[in-house]
């Protein structure tokens, strides 16, 4: 499957819950696709103005096509991504937010880069976790071979990435 | 007599009056199953959400039961057992049932709208200032009553003290694997089911035992911290384990009086006067409140349920079915103070009702092979931690209003009583404090409240009755008799609390007291004054 089609079936798939944006800049990486979800959950009481107590949770795919199947490549991609991630600022009722990082490959990108994918780990509370925390997933779609690759946090996500 | 044959009883009176008083309101009332309900109206997949009716009864069940049917009945056995279970029955039946009916169907009407929307809706700026006052000193008596309940458990039952920090730890760290670890919620529930009976062996163990006023002090530190702390790090877990408790409790009740059936010894009527101002009437409709109808049903049931009914036929089995059952447990709580004699009664009364009904169903339990000691400590822990969930509700929303009513529109540099931390400190503070008063004097100042709550949320289903041009003679006599009881009571609240020179005590009946003047009267005008009906 070529990537538009992949990414066209996944803006379908993400645009019952997620407001997607289209080419994307972050840092100077162009992000094909962004979509965000932001879930608030809250108790209120006697009208709906009075909230007792809520807290937001936010999830984020960044989807981005790659040609260049180089690990030091990818690695200065990510690091760029993690510099923002760190950066990252939040309100006062965070909880959690979720970065999805998919990157989709039409060749196969190599042991090297694959073995990074697996051990990639990205985790970080926020004022100690009072404010709640940040984590990433980074997921790697081969679409020449209808293979996905991930780390831990990624199988999460692998089943929505597959198509049916 | 048979405490069996008294639960049964009550529970087929409930039946009969479900089938008939309740499909009798449900015609007076135009319930009509082929109208859209606001969540088939809306259906936004976030607040109105079309939802079968046995799941909604679920939910909208654990969000009125809490500690109330439980202290009510048991304090109230001062009267001796048949008053408090004639109140029960007939309370539940024409008084409550009607109350949580009508609330949850007017919201129906009103696109989901909480019945305090509606209330909002026809009183005005005044009448809505009145109300934020009101539910404020409301939420105060809530804290003290609460606190002191717990407070008062944890000196009679020091095994439920250990249970409840351990249970506390318990959840945080439930909440952090699950949330943090990617522990899967089914795998988490049964580790966590299993480790909240570690606490409870543990409590029985290692009791804790502190005097009640240091006990009141570290409640306060502790509800000072749950109500400013981000709510999924230790409330949202907490609420969820309890759900467990409350499903065990609850099993383990009824198998233990169907097993042990206990005969009922205490008096079935002591007298109308057991002390100076403790008259039968108006007494025991404020302090039986939950158990036979309750203001707060008609706050929290009608925002979230009134939205998520999937049709109007419903509302008969959520509304009117859900306060029959709750009239039930009030029952069985009360049995777990008349299967005792009176010196017995009077004894553990001391330690507080928790204390009564914590030891009632532990013997009950231990008829089945539960040990004595681990079936109490269970029951007080399952009831402190609704009490503490309450707590907390209450703090976090008395600082709400609190904040609410100090802020100024369009005004960038606000008052310091708008601070978060400040106005939960004032809450925490003014509230533990009357705590220290103890919570027979605070516990019919809340019942008085929450009564005329009930008055009110009874006025706006009269109103929306009238305004539609349906009879609404079902709810006059309800409105009337809990408007005069709560007048009555705070007269003598009022009296009492001056004869005992117990100066802040007079102030919350007296403010009261004129509120549910000032309410009454503007319910007279737009009830019954002929030019408001088509506004």
């Amino acid at each position: 499957m070529e990537s538009i089609q992949y990414i066209d079936f996944l803006k379908e798939r993400l645009s019952k819950y997620y407001d997607i944006t289209e080419n994307y800049m972050i840092s100077d990486i162009n992000f094909e696709v962004i979509a965000k979800c932001n879930v608030i959950s809250e108790r209120y009481f006697f009208t709906k103005g009075a909230v007792i107590d809520s807290f937001n949770t936010y999830e984020y795919y960044l989807i981005k096509t790659i040609d260049t199947y180089n690990l030091d490549y990818f690695k200065s991609l990510l690091e760029k991504i993690i510099t923002n991630l760190d950066s990252y600022e939040v309100e006062e009722n965070h909880m959690r937010t979720i970065v999805n990082l998919v990157f989709l490959i039409n060749e196969n990108s190599g042991e090297n880069i694959e073995n990074f994918v697996k051990k990639f780990r990205y985790s970080r509370n926020i004022k100690f976790g009072l404010k709640g925390w940040i984590e990433a997933s980074l997921v790697l779609v081969n679409l020449k071979e209808n293979i996905i690759i991930s780390n831990k946090k990624g199988k999460d996500i692998i089943e929505f990435l597959k198509i049916k | 007599m048979s405490s069996l044959l008294i639960v049964v009883s009550s529970i087929l009176i409930f039946i009969l009056a479900y089938a008939t008083y309740g499909s009798w309101l449900a015609k007076k009332w135009g319930i009509d199953i082929s109208r859209k309900t606001p969540a088939n109206e809306i259906n936004d997949g976030i607040d109105y959400v079309p939802t079968r009716p046995q799941v909604l009864l679920g939910h909208h069940f654990a969000s009125i039961a809490g500690a109330g049917p439980i202290n009510g009945p048991i304090q109230a056995a001062v009267f001796g057992w048949v008053p408090v279970l004639l109140w029960i029955v007939i309370g539940s039946i024409f008084f409550g049932g009607v109350h949580d009916f009508g609330s949850l169907f007017v919201s129906i009407r009103h696109d989901g709208k909480s019945i305090g929307e509606v209330i909002n809706d026809t009183m005005g700026k005044r009448g809505k200032q009145l109300f934020s006052i009101f539910a404020w000193l409301t939420l105060l008596l809530i804290v003290s009553a609460f606190t002191n309940i717990v407070a008062n458990t944890f000196v009679s039952t020091p095994q439920a003290a250990t249970s409840s920090i351990l249970f506390i730890i318990l959840a945080i760290t439930f909440g952090y694997m699950t949330n943090r670890k990617g522990v899967s919620l089914r795998v988490g529930t049964i580790i966590g089911v299993i480790l909240l009976f570690v606490c409870v062996w543990l409590g029985t163990v290692f009791p804790l035992e502190l005097s009640l006023n240091v006990w009141i002090i570290i409640l306060a530190i502790y509800i000072f911290v749950a109500s400013t702390a981000p709510v999924w790090i230790l409330l949202q877990p907490r609420d969820y384990l309890n759900s467990f408790l409350l499903y065990a409790m609850m099993i383990g009740a009824i198998l233990g009086i169907l097993i042990y059936r206990p005969t009922i010894q205490l008096e079935a009527f002591t007298s109308f006067k057991i002390a100076d101002g403790q008259y039968l009437f108006p007494m025991l409709f404020v302090t039986v409140a939950c158990g036979a109808i309750s203001g707060f049903h008609s706050l929290v049931g009608s925002g979230t349920t009134a939205k998520q009914l999937n049709n109007e036929k419903d509302a008969k089995l959520i509304g009117y079915g859900g306060m029959l059952i709750e009239g039930a447990l009030a029952v069985v709580a009360l049995i777990t103070a008349a299967y005792l004699t009176k010196g017995e009664f009077s004894e553990l009364l001391k330690g507080g009702p928790v204390n009564v009904f914590s030891h009632g169903i532990g013997v009950f339990m231990s008829k089945f092979g539960i040990p004595f000691e681990v079936g109490k400590t269970f029951v007080a822990l399952a009831v402190s931690a609704f009490a503490l969930t309450s707590l907390d509700t209450a703090t976090r929303l008395g600082r709400f209003i609190f904040q609410e009513y100090f802020e100024k529109e369009g005004v960038e540099k606000q008052s310091p009583l708008t601070n978060k931390y400040v106005a939960t400190t004032i809450t925490v503070v003014l509230g533990t404090y009357l705590a220290t008063g103890g919570y027979a004097s605070i516990w019919p100042i809340f019942g008085s409240a929450n009564q005329l709550l009930s008055a009110l949320a009874l006025m706006a289903v009269a109103l929306w009755l009238r305004k539609s041009r349906k009879s609404f003679n079902m709810i006059t006599i309800p409105m009337v008799f809990m408007l005069i009881v709560t007048l009555t009571a705070l007269v003598f609240l009022i009296q009492s609390n001056l004869a005992k020179q117990n100066y802040i005590l007079v102030i919350f009946p007296v403010l009261l007291f004129i509120l549910a003047i000032v309410l009454a009267f503007s319910g007279y005008q737009i009830l019954f004054k002929k030019e408001n009906l088509d506004n």
